[in-house]
């Protein structure tokens, strides 16, 4: 049941195709051109369109809708650091980034490439915002806005220019799991328990920095006002971003929270006596297969104020206030966490299921410990797993909108809700267009540098 | 090494508890006796009562009309292939005979016998005010579900098809562009589903119209669910497949047609056979996705064909009392289905 | 493979059974209208008497409804408010009504055929006209509460419900700030954006759909919601709940009838224009959703209670306004929204 995306390269028999082999290779091509190639197309033309009052398409080519929030000092290091966010959350926040960090760090040239790929990209960053300040604002449509005023423009990109080099440390982060990521996929074995706390080590200082400079932009950007900026960079620039990155940390948290609970209960359903595996695989299933929306909804019964776990509590005289849990963001992630709990399951369990037991047995019996032979043997065996895992829940976690609209009470927009939004009650499908390609522009990078590395875990094993 | 098994199994149970948590408390509220609340008044099954004999007038109703819309329907498809004739036949007949066939009058004669009137008795225990918002409810909900599995066989059936073509085609023959194929099948399972919802919907709104002309109205319905739900299912039965494929031998097929096989014969007796494992989790999964599918469908339903998730989404904020139920009952054959499947496999065995 | 041939068959006779229920049905109408506003005894009722099978589509703003129409949505009856109807018939996209259909037209009161949207029901027909009000919970709340400032004083932080609608709460801000809420520009948004901003901190739940439940529910104490809802409350614990218009002046709404010019079914519209315009059925709709009903026969089939719920009808002095279109500066309204909103 748990599929894998990703391309299972099967060798094929390779014959040279003829007539009716392209026939029969037609309904898949005419399926794909029809509705997975003219749907992205169209949105692109939408994204770089016009609408009218009313929120119909008028065909006029702009780049109105993404300099709605790709116009602004803070814009190109916090999409960095959105980008950031969704290679961190995708490399299992931190084991393997620290195993590339370990690799890098053990040779000088391994050193500086990523430092200098780091400060080329803040200085690039610098520079476009420069541009896009200064020269974009003079020749393109902020000048119509009669409120503009260049003066403080600058001033306000000036007092923002130090939070460019905040960056400084993740775009190194970025730059170092990319770059060997691309070019030396087989990662080194963490056998050393001294190398081992060192990964760990920097995996958590990765951690801590990463929730750092968020808290630092969230602050920043509560605190200054844009008086003085014209009303549309005010009301969408830095919020559609903080928006985008709000998303990220929330499918991010979640994925991390799904990997921790769901790794060991794969591995205990993988390693169970037959007569019990088929029963507790179908115990996890069978929520799976009733609605999630349902299953949602009824965490809302659960975590009411006066729900059955307060009243539960008060109870037993643990708590006299109730907890306000519903709506909030706990019940967001409470939410996102169980909808999408199966599905890092099943794949992990698919992967432990066909790890050789005699490898493991064989670690102990050289006398490793449990951990040892965890971090040595099982986990490098089923990391695949684990990958396909966490695409399997951090893709839809990013786009969902439901889980928020249900148990966050709307307070708090998603980047889901937002396009959602453009696409119904504000009309405004150009940039809800736009938006969405910003996304999906994210995600295809995404899974381009998982696979590369997925390949080189294929050529590992 | 017992230490770290005994704990992984806490772990284990402690996170099934988890999973089961919400399901429970489903179940048990869908016997409260207060409408639109979280809060627990008291023990009732009025709220089944109700559900049961909402279906069965539905389903009466529906029988009562079931022969004309055979007919009806047979009507517009005459049209559609220009036999005049015959559709103004068939639609005159439905005016002269508006009186149910004997099929469907022994349907409701079964209803009838099952007690369908004084179950609708139970109505009379809902203050008037709200008896026929709760019937309304019902109603949308039972069409709901009845719409979820009319899109889930069509679509299942055909993502099937297109999954398992595609996949022996692609194992068989090497095209040219074959990387590209591969990741271009892949992006509708990497794509985040409300990406893949909007660019439907875009496609619909400009597309539809130029298709309009030719014949073919797409349209947000019945037709684009089944459309988006084909789309992103069949790559996932595509993979199921390829990776049965992986272990087939490649000589299988030439020793059928060295035996005389037609390659169509062969695929039908050599090929399918061996990929029936694989076909049948497929079908299963494709079922499962449209089932549980609510973002893309969002985007591109309208009202009629409005799937159970989306009448589920619709009715979340109202919190009635019958959303508990009719998860419950989806709970319920959900588990039958589990359980035969089961029972089905160890028999085979 | 006979097997093979069986599930085929097997998949298409059940295919065409289950479509059997949807497809070629002899006549429908495609109603989008809001949401918690069309009664199912009044659909039924019409379906038995026409023969017309209705299709209801719900939303739950005005601006969803437009998103989904302008989508190529096939819709033969809609229920925009007032400013709505404005914006639509301007841009000719609403199909004049046939007055020698809809008989029934006269049952209107003439106060709602006077309003300047639509003059003489030339495209729209009124369904249900209401207003925006404070309902609160008395039990909780003892000292009352008589305007918005009272509501987001900050006592009530983290206890509130309110619409989910950005122009709405613009419209709240401006009335506070005693300005003209249908002057919307850059210096009135920027003006109540700071109040905005605050308010939108206090708030617990955000619902246009049915915010009743939460004050029912007890998730919160006091809500800005849709007369109706508050009506509802009133009639289900009138001990319990208490209905204030905002001294700072409130908005009225008008919620009609009226079909887009590509409607498939027009007739089938009219006919049900034409039906819920009789009186018992258009009381009908009043008994389940106590909004003002503009119809004057059918008030007085209703009940002295109803009458006198003060939520369904305000008193005649109350400082009640109409919203008017907007045009582009409905974006403007939109991104203020996100944007405090997520902040």
């Amino acid at each position: 049941m748990a599929a894998i995306p990703g391309n299972i390269d099967t060798p094929g028999i390779g014959r040279k195709p003829g007539v009716l082999a392209w026939l029969l290779l037609a309904p898949l091509l005419v399926w794909l051109l029809m509705f997975v190639i003219l749907p992205t197309i169209i949105m692109i033309v939408f994204s770089f369109s016009e609408r009218n009052e009313l929120g119909e398409i008028v065909n006029e080519l702009t780049l109105a809708n993404y300099r709605r929030f790709l116009t602004f000092p803070q814009m190109l290091p916090l999409l960095i650091a959105t980008g950031i966010a969704i290679v961190a959350g995708m490399l299992a926040a931190g084991i393997s980034l620290a195993q590339r960090c370990l690799s890098v760090l053990a040779g000088p040239i391994g050193l500086i490439v990523p430092l200098a790929i780091g400060l080329g990209v803040i200085l690039a960053l610098i520079g476009i915002d420069y541009i896009t300040m200064h020269h974009f604002a003079a020749t393109f449509d902020f000048a119509k806005i009669a409120s503009y005023d260049p003066a403080a423009a600058k001033a306000s990109f000036l007092s923002d220019l130090h939070l460019n080099f905040l960056m400084l440390p993740m775009c190194l982060i970025l730059g170092t799991s990319v770059m060997w990521s691309l070019i030396a996929p087989s990662g080194i074995e963490l056998h050393n328990p001294r190398k081992l706390i060192i990964a760990c080590a920097i995996s958590t200082a990765a951690g801590v920095f990463y929730a750092a400079i968020n808290l630092v932009l969230l602050v920043h950007q509560r605190g200054v006002e844009y008086q003085s900026m014209p009303l549309h960079i005010v009301a969408t620039g830095p919020q559609m971003l903080r928006i985008f990155m709000v998303s990220v940390n929330y499918a991010a948290f979640a994925t991390a929270i799904c990997v921790m609970m769901g790794y060991p209960v794969a591995y205990f359903i993988g390693k169970a006596p037959d007569r019990w595996r088929n029963l507790l695989l179908m115990l996890v299933m069978i929520p799976f297969w009733t609605s999630f929306l349902v299953r949602t909804y009824a965490w809302v019964t659960i975590l009411r104020n006066e729900g059955v776990l307060n009243s539960l509590l008060i109870n037993l005289g643990l708590i006299t206030e109730p907890f306000n849990l519903y709506p909030s963001q706990t019940a967001v992630m409470i939410g996102l966490v169980y909808t999408y709990l199966p599905f890092m399951i099943l794949p992990i369990y698919t992967s432990i299921e066909r790890l050789d037991n005699a490898l493991v047995e064989a670690a102990f019996d050289l006398g490793a410990s449990p951990l040892r032979a965890f971090h040595g043997v099982i986990f490098p065996l089923t990391k695949p797993g684990v990958v396909a895992g966490i695409l399997l829940v951090f893709v839809p976690a990013v786009g969902m909108f439901a889980v928020n609209d249900i148990l966050g009470g709307r307070q708090e927009m998603l980047i889901g809700n937002v396009i959602e939004r453009q696409f119904t009650a504000a009309r405004d499908k150009p940039f809800g267009s736009a938006l969405g390609m910003v996304l999906l522009v994210l995600f295809i990078i995404t899974y381009y540098v998982m696979n590369r590395r997925r390949a080189g875990a294929g050529e590992e094993n | 090494m017992r230490r770290v098994n005994w704990m992984l199994g806490i772990w284990g149970v402690v996170v099934i508890l988890f999973l089961y948590l919400p399901i429970v408390i489903l179940v048990a509220w869908s016997f409260n006796d207060m409408n639109y609340s979280t809060q627990w008044n008291e023990f009732t099954t009025k709220w089944y009562q109700a559900f049961w004999a909402q279906c069965a007038l539905d389903l009466r109703d529906w029988f009562t009309t079931a022969g004309n819309r055979f007919m009806l329907w047979g009507a517009d498809w005459a049209a559609w292939i220009k036999l005049s004739g015959t559709s103004s036949w068939l639609s005159g007949y439905v005016q002269n005979n508006p009186q149910p066939g004997w099929v469907s009058r022994q349907f409701i004669k079964l209803i009838n016998w099952a007690g369908a009137d004084s179950a609708a008795a139970v109505f009379d225990q809902i203050p008037s005010s709200s008896r026929g918002q709760v019937r309304g409810q019902i109603s949308r909900l039972i069409e709901g579900l009845t719409n979820s599995l009319f899109i889930g066989v069509i679509s299942t059936f055909f993502a099937v098809i297109l999954g398992t073509v595609s996949a022996w085609i692609t194992f068989k023959y090497k095209y040219p562009l074959h990387n590209a194929l591969r990741t271009l099948v892949a992006v509708p399972m990497i794509v985040p589903e409300i990406i893949m919802g909007v660019s439907l919907l875009s496609f619909i709104t400009i597309a539809g119209t130029v298709f309009a002309k030719v014949g073919i109205p797409i349209e947000r319905g019945y037709l684009a669910i089944i459309i988006a739900h084909v789309t992103f299912s069949f790559p996932f039965v595509m993979v199921t497949i390829q990776a049965r494929l992986a272990g087939i031998d490649p000589a299988l097929e030439e020793a059928a047609m060295d035996l005389g096989a037609t390659p169509s014969m062969a695929f039908r007796k050599v090929i399918v056979p061996y990929l029936m494992p694989a076909i049948i989790s497929g079908v299963l999964m494709a079922f499962t996705l449209s089932l549980d599918d609510f973002v893309v469908t969002y985007f591109v339903t309208d009202g009629g064909s409005e799937t159970l998730p989306i009448r589920i989404y619709g009715a979340v904020k109202q919190r009635p009392a019958m959303l508990h139920v009719v998860s419950t009952v989806m709970i319920g054959i959900t588990l039958v289905m589990v359980v035969l499947s089961e029972l089905i496999k160890r028999f085979n065995r | 493979m006979s097997w093979f041939k069986k599930i085929a068959a097997s998949v298409a006779v059940a295919a065409c059974s289950l479509g059997l229920a949807r497809s070629a049905n002899a006549e429908e109408l495609n109603l989008f209208a809001w949401s918690e506003y069309v009664p199912q005894s009044v659909l039924d009722g019409f379906t038995k008497e026409t023969g017309i099978k209705v299709n209801y589509e719900s939303y739950a703003s005005n601006e969803e409804m437009l998103a989904k129409l302008l989508s190529g949505g096939k819709y033969d009856l809609i229920q925009p408010s007032e400013y709505v109807i404005e914006a639509l018939k301007k841009e000719g996209k609403l199909l004049e009504l046939d007055h020698s259909k809809i008989p029934n037209l006269k049952n209107l009161d003439p106060v709602f055929t006077k309003f300047a949207f639509d003059e003489g029901n030339k495209v729209s027909v009124p369904w249900m006209s209401g207003t925006v009000g404070i309902a609160y919970n008395k039990e909780k709340i003892k000292e009352p509460i008589k305007g918005l400032k009272d509501v987001f004083s900050g006592k009530y932080a983290k206890k509130i419900v309110i619409l989910d609608d950005g122009r709405e709460i613009l419209t709240w801000a401006l009335n506070v700030q005693g300005k003209d809420i249908n002057k919307i520009d850059d210096e009135a948004i920027n003006g109540a954006r700071p109040m905005i901003k605050q308010w939108l901190q206090q708030v617990k739940l955000y619902d246009s759909d049915s915010p009743k439940t939460a004050l029912l529910n007890g998730d919160v104490d006091v809500g800005i919601v849709w007369s109706g809802e508050g009506a509802s409350l009133l009639n289900e614990a009138p001990d319990k709940f208490a209905w204030v218009l905002p001294e700072e002046g409130a908005h009225r709404f008008i919620d009609s009838l009226a079909i887009p010019k590509t409607a498939p079914n027009p007739d089938a519209a009219h006919k049900f224009i034409n039906y819920i315009l009789k009186p018992e059925v258009s009381a009908k709709i009043s008994e389940e959703f106590p909004y003002t009903n503009p119809n004057a026969e059918a008030r007085k089939l209703l009940d002295e209670a109803a009458l006198k719920n003060v939520a369904s009808y305000p008193p005649k002095d109350a400082k009640l306004e109409i919203f008017k279109d907007i045009g582009t500066a409905a974006s403007k309204v939109d991104e203020l929204y996100t944007n405090v909103k997520s902040q």
